[in-house]
């Protein structure tokens, strides 16, 4: 059961991309992105992640490979379908003067409105619960302009919440945040894993993001599938040194299959 | 409720400039004249001043509509049928026109403007449509700076023979009759209807192409729609009113501080506003120092030009 339920997720053959012909950013890569578990996604600069996170939703078109989302080709659903079931926070995305939270939310519930747009109560209602969770209520109204990176940061993720997909890619979701404020959000996405069953792919640059919050780490390196597993599979030195070319300084904390991860000094 | 409020004033305001427009003129009129002679479809009120007016209505309206999908369509709040040169590919069709016809503006030039915007506007989508708006716009620019430069060099080359073409250049509604309505009227109740069926699928288009995909939105074909649209206004107002300039680049900015970004709000709150921007230029320009008439698309320049330069002074606009 669990192995056919891995079957039906998303997952990568053979993936080939490059944003000219000279470039190569995926060399025939392969990945099954297990479901109902959060993923997340490291290596260093330029390896591939976000590249991956784009091409997983038809952001970008694959040189050659193919991928499949619940058994089904990607290339083969349709915007709205595909909308419905994976959402995308991009990095550093821009918004336009003068939107506010509550606007820039409800974009979420696009893909589940008619052709010219009414609003139901569902609507309405699920924006309410994505400003909850986020903790923007009381600033739906402010302009995006006029929060914090970080408060700005959580307004894109409601909008991503607000479009109740079973799957959430998220590239970088913590950056801009401040300590507390990147713990709430991967205790958000814990929690949606936990009580809607969210798949969760996400880019990280944190290794105890990875190590604390993931079930499932995928390490890449030169545009291809360097090991997969665990954290415990993952966290250890031998791995990190060869991903990062960085000594680390591993430790157990209140939970053995999520070791810590501190990285002392780079190798060279 | 501010919002509907704004929108009866706008109506309102459009209302009684009809009514101006209408009753002010050679020879004043009272309103009961007006009614009688609508009614009895026959006098200067019917066969003048009424297809005039509603000529200057619908291509405010059409300039307006156009301006608010580019700005739409390209993310940016300078975008409009004067700077992408929508517009001056039908101004250069028609100096054409013109000169070779012996300097007659005629129902053919209407015609033959269409065409020559519709031809520019293919020239900027096959070059620029897979570009970055801010290199869409810019092809936009370079081409009507390109079509406006071969403009100059016909005017000086034939500049004796030159001064109808003068004239239709500035953009104006003189002798505009009941022929130009009938072309105008089809084309902006298209593109009304069009652009509203598109108009909640493109809101999302703020957020940029990426974010716009993720929501589900078929991106190529909404912005090959939004152009074509745009496009059809802009053409079919250039084609009888000659280059109005500005309106389609002020009046969507001010309906959006009034309207909202909703499109589903603000393209028919700008088609009003340019409705009624062009057809108050036209009345004022034919009130102001009679007999001489000032063109539409010189008072639009005068109170336009100023506004545009607030903005930048204002730093309200992103470019």
């Amino acid at each position: 059961m669990e192995g056919k339920n891995q079957y039906m997720s998303l997952r990568a053959e053979n993936l080939s991309f490059g944003y000219n012909t000279e470039s190569t950013i995926l060399n025939s890569l392969s990945v099954t992105v297990p479901k109902g578990k959060i993923t997340a996604l490291i290596g260093r600069n330029g390896c591939g992640k976000s590249t991956l996170l784009k091409l997983l939703n038809r952001l970008l078109e694959p040189r050659s490979g193919s991928i499949f989302l619940e058994d089904r080709p990607l290339v083969d659903y349709k915007g709205k379908e595909l909308a419905r079931l994976m959402a995308h926070l991009t990095q550093s995305p821009t918004a336009p003067e003068g939107l506010t939270v509550q606007e820039l939310v409800e974009f979420g519930r696009h893909p589940y409105r008619g052709f010219l747009g009414r609003t139901s109560s569902e609507d309405k209602e699920i924006v309410g619960w994505a400003l909850h969770e986020t903790s923007l209520q009381d600033l739906k109204d402010r302009t995006l302009n006029a929060l914090s990176g970080g408060q700005r940061q959580r307004a894109w993720i409601a909008m991503a919440l607000a479009q109740t997909t079973d799957y959430l890619l998220l590239d970088e979701p913590t950056t801009y945040l401040d300590i507390s404020h990147q713990l709430e959000v991967l205790e958000l996405l814990s929690r949606l894993n936990k009580e809607r069953q969210k798949t969760i792919i996400m880019v990280v640059h944190d290794p105890n993001h990875a190590s604390q919050y993931a079930d499932n780490v995928v390490c890449l390196a030169q545009g291809v599938v360097l090991r997969e597993g665990s954290p415990q599979d993952i966290f250890t030195t031998e791995n990190i040194q060869e991903l990062f070319q960085v000594e680390p300084l591993l430790f157990e904390g209140a939970d053995p299959q999520r070791p810590w991860c501190v990285p002392c000094r780079t190798l060279s | 409720m501010t919002k509907l409020i704004r929108y009866l004033f706008v109506a309102g305001a459009l209302l009684a400039a009809i009514l101006a427009s209408l009753a002010f003129g050679a020879t004043e009129t009272t309103f009961q004249q007006i009614l009688s002679e609508i009614s009895q479809q026959r006098g200067v009120v019917y066969q003048f001043r009424l297809p005039r007016t509603l000529s200057a209505v619908l291509v405010g309206f059409c300039f307006a509509v156009s301006g608010t999908l580019l700005q739409a369509l390209t993310r940016n709040p300078l975008a409009s049928p004067d700077l992408l040169g929508v517009t001056s590919g039908g101004g250069l069709a028609a100096v054409i026109a013109i000169l070779v016809g012996g300097s007659t503006v005629g129902p053919h030039i209407t015609f033959i403007s269409f065409c020559g915007a519709g031809l520019v506007a293919a020239v900027i989508w096959l070059l620029g449509h897979n570009a970055s708006p801010q290199r869409f716009i810019l092809t936009g620019v370079a081409l009507s700076a390109f079509t406006q430069a071969i403009i100059t060099l016909l005017l000086v080359t034939y500049a004796p023979s030159a001064a109808e073409a003068m004239i239709w250049l500035k953009g104006s509604l003189f002798g505009r009759g009941w022929v130009h309505v009938k072309h105008l009227l089809p084309w902006a109740v298209v593109v009304l209807l069009g652009s509203l069926a598109i108009a909640y699928q493109a809101n999302p288009l703020v957020l940029g192409d990426t974010i716009s995909t993720t929501l589900g939105i078929p991106l190529k074909r909404l912005k090959t729609g939004l152009w074509t649209l745009s496009v059809a206004a802009a053409a079919a107002a250039v084609a009888v009113a000659g280059t109005i300039g500005f309106v389609g680049l002020i009046v969507p900015h001010v309906s959006r501080l009034l309207s909202g970004s909703d499109l589903r709000l603000q393209l028919p709150f700008s088609g009003a506003l340019g409705a009624l921007f062009v057809l108050s230029a036209d009345t004022l320009g034919r009130v102001i120092a009679p007999p001489l008439e000032i063109p539409a698309g010189l008072i639009c320049a005068f109170l336009g030009a100023p506004y545009f330069g607030y903005l930048l002074w204002k730093g309200k606009t992103n470019i």
